[in-house]
């Protein structure tokens, strides 16, 4: 028997339930995989709690696109993928169970180095980090400015900025200045005269902004630091990017992304789990729970003050 | 004095005895008919194109995967340096001598830039081909790259001029276009006296070479004598992003991400450097008067886009340009002539048309 979890509502964390299930068996195409970590996400308390709008509920609904484990069978036509390859799973849907059926295409193959953890809390804030900063078109010798550092995704493209030869200036709590050195960013804390710290720290200008915090404050520093408010994006506070004319990916984004962008997350997971394993990306996991203490993770993931990744452990 | 003949110098080349091994295991494939090769070979990589690999390159892929330490980027400068020319002596062409194989000395701006001039066969050249070898601007040498200017020597009966630039990171950007550009005014100067026409003096290079050509091929633009051609194998023309190519080939298509990245942060003596249209011919506003172009580019190689792009820029800018898209190549095809058939044959068509290119040239 699987066990997986789902909720029949939206509502609080408590709506979690985990349940035991038949073994899933993969379809054509598919992949049966035995999960040994899952990757949580704030999208996933945001539907749940109603917050992101989301279709009605009929049944029963899973939860979790990220995860890491182990190929335990394999459907129809997948010749790509063999019983006890470990693989690294993103943007896929019910990760929050034991076993989970995806589509061949959701997998990529595990570097050594990574463990499963690391692998399953690559997923969302990288695939958003990447392609924000292609979207942005950030190139080596660039001063990007990412605003909320020290998150998921803001930990990902200072990282991935930097690894590319930008300089790169972000904003955090001062708690969390020397995690942004040791990424390889300058930090600033934000708040009252964040603009006037941050154009003291570039004098020359600023050629790209990311924002990852959606404060009004980043939002108005982020139009202030560019010529064209199109060298800088959002991806926390979308429904604002038109009025701004600033760019916006998912997070509430008035339009959907492209099949371009689309491709570049898909690109995102094996150059970034490579990196991982070249020992030039960190992932930080500061919290983990059993599978059973979903309901916890989900209650951390929500008060938001975890710098690092959540995973749950089946 | 006569200078001492290269060609000795590279026969004795001292490989390792692995290095021999392989060199033996890897020719032997060539000798393997294409046909037995595709069934013996089940897992070929394919690309998002539709493209396949050649059966012989996912099998000499697949050895060189496994091996440690092949990545020279992990590796010490001088071991890295040996290792290039070890690789290049097991997976290039040998020959016979050549008619005439001299080592020169140019004037270049911070002392002697060595280099070596080829001729197959007596006779008149149809021309001259200034030659810059890839490697990254890091590694490299005229040994590493013995196999394939010979290759073009023989194929397109023209003189080529190898030459040994300085290297990064003694000596970053631009160290190297400026010995570049030394070897050229040197070319130009020497040609009459070495029975060519100096309007028939083509650029050509590959990888880190192919860039320097390209730099070169437009620093020129303003010169009363000017390149006729530029054939540039799999170039670096935009060292400040990373195109689609680098993120589906970023690992275990014999150049890596990681390699480039290394390249880059040696040659780049800042990261700002890398918008310099002169570190990444790509960014130049204007490409218009270049010399005319073949683009040879991958299709497993992560500087495959930029290679593509760079030459739409030269098609927009009216410059006659001829893409050659090797499909089911890898980076650095030339140097594997060996051992691959395709490999050979691409190289084949570039030296047939870098021959036209200069023939057709006033």
């Amino acid at each position: 028997m699987a066990r997986v979890v789902q909720y029949a509502e939206t509502g609080p964390a408590e709506v979690l339930e985990v349940v035991e299930v038949p073994d899933p068996d993969p379809g054509a195409g598919e992949v049966l995989v035995e999960v040994r970590a899952v990757g949580v996400n704030p999208i996933e308390w945001k539907v749940r709690s109603g917050l992101r709008p989301s279709p009605p509920i009929t049944e029963p609904r899973r939860l979790g696109s990220d995860g890491a484990g182990v190929v335990a069978a394999v459907g129809e036509g997948v010749d790509d993928w063999a019983v006890g390859d470990e693989v690294i799973v993103s943007g896929a849907s019910g990760t929050y169970a034991t076993h989970v059926v995806v589509p061949r295409q959701n997998l990529t193959a595990k570097p050594a180095a990574l463990d499963f953890e690391q692998a399953a809390a690559l997923g969302i804030p990288v695939a958003t980090a990447h392609q924000a900063l292609a979207s942005l078109d950030v190139r080596r010798g660039h001063v990007l400015v990412v605003h909320g550092g020290s998150g998921g995704v803001g930990q990902a493209a200072v990282q991935l900025a930097h690894h590319l030869g930008a300089r790169v200036i972000a904003t955090a709590s001062p708690a969390n200045h020397d995690r942004l050195r040791e990424l390889g960013a300058e930090p600033v804390a934000y708040g009252e005269g964040l603009l006037e710290r941050i154009r003291a720290l570039a004098p020359a200008g600023v050629d790209r902004v990311l924002d990852a915090a959606g404060t009004d404050e980043a939002l108005a520093a982020s139009v202030a630091l560019v010529d064209d408010p199109q060298h800088a994006g959002t991806i926390v506070m979308g429904a604002k990017a038109p009025d701004l004319g600033i760019q916006a990916w998912s997070g509430g984004a008035p339009w959907p992304l492209t099949p371009e962008q689309l491709r570049l997350r898909e690109d995102a997971i094996p150059v970034v789990a490579d990196l991982v394993a070249r020992g030039v990306f960190e992932v930080e996991v500061s919290r983990r729970f059993p599978l059973d203490e979903v309901v916890a993770a989900a209650k951390e993931s929500e008060a938001g003050h975890t710098r690092g990744k959540i995973v749950l452990l089946p | 004095m006569a200078p001492a003949c290269w060609h000795d110098a590279v026969n004795a080349l001292r490989l390792s005895l692995p290095e021999k091994a392989e060199r033996l295991v890897v020719r032997g494939l060539a000798k393997v008919p294409p046909r037995v090769l595709e069934k013996v070979v089940v897992r070929r990589a394919v690309n998002r194109d539709g493209e396949r690999i050649a059966p012989e390159i996912a099998l000499a892929l697949g050895a060189l995967n496994r091996l440690p330490g092949s990545d020279f980027s992990t590796q010490p400068l001088d071991r890295a340096r040996h290792q290039i020319e070890a690789e290049a002596a097991v997976f290039g062409a040998t020959y016979p001598p050549f008619h005439l194989e001299e080592d020169l000395e140019l004037p270049g701006p911070a002392g002697p830039v060595p280099a070596t001039r080829y001729r197959f066969r007596a006779g008149e050249p149809a021309g001259l081909v200034v030659y810059f070898h890839g490697g990254g601007w890091v590694l490299g040498s005229r040994r590493s790259t013995d196999s394939a200017v010979r290759f073009l020597a023989q194929h397109t009966g023209c003189d080529v001029l190898s030459v040994d630039y300085r290297l990064a990171p003694e000596h970053p950007f631009p160290a190297a276009l400026d010995d570049a550009r030394a070897a050229w005014d040197f070319a130009v100067a020497q040609a009459p006296g070495w029975g060519i026409d100096p309007t028939r003096i083509a650029l050509a290079g590959d990888s880190a070479g192919g860039n320097i050509s390209a730099v070169l091929s437009l620093d020129l633009r303003t010169e009363d004598v000017r390149p006729c051609f530029q054939l540039l194998f799999f170039p670096v023309t935009d060292l400040s992003r990373k195109s689609a190519s680098y993120a589906e080939f970023h690992d275990g298509f014999f150049l890596t991400e990681g390699q480039m990245d290394w390249y880059a942060e040696r040659y780049l003596p800042s990261p700002d450097a890398a918008t310099d249209p002169r570190a990444s011919p790509l960014l130049a506003p204007d490409l218009t008067g270049a010399p005319p172009a073949y683009v040879a580019v991958a299709g497993f190689d992560p500087l495959r886009d930029e290679g593509l792009a760079y030459a739409e820029r030269l098609r927009e800018a009216g410059v006659p340009v001829e893409v050659a898209r090797e499909g089911d190549l890898i980076h650095a095809f030339i140097n594997i002539t060996a051992v691959s058939r395709s490999a050979y044959d691409a190289t084949m068509r570039a030296a047939v048309a870098l021959r036209r290119g200069i023939a057709g040239a006033e």
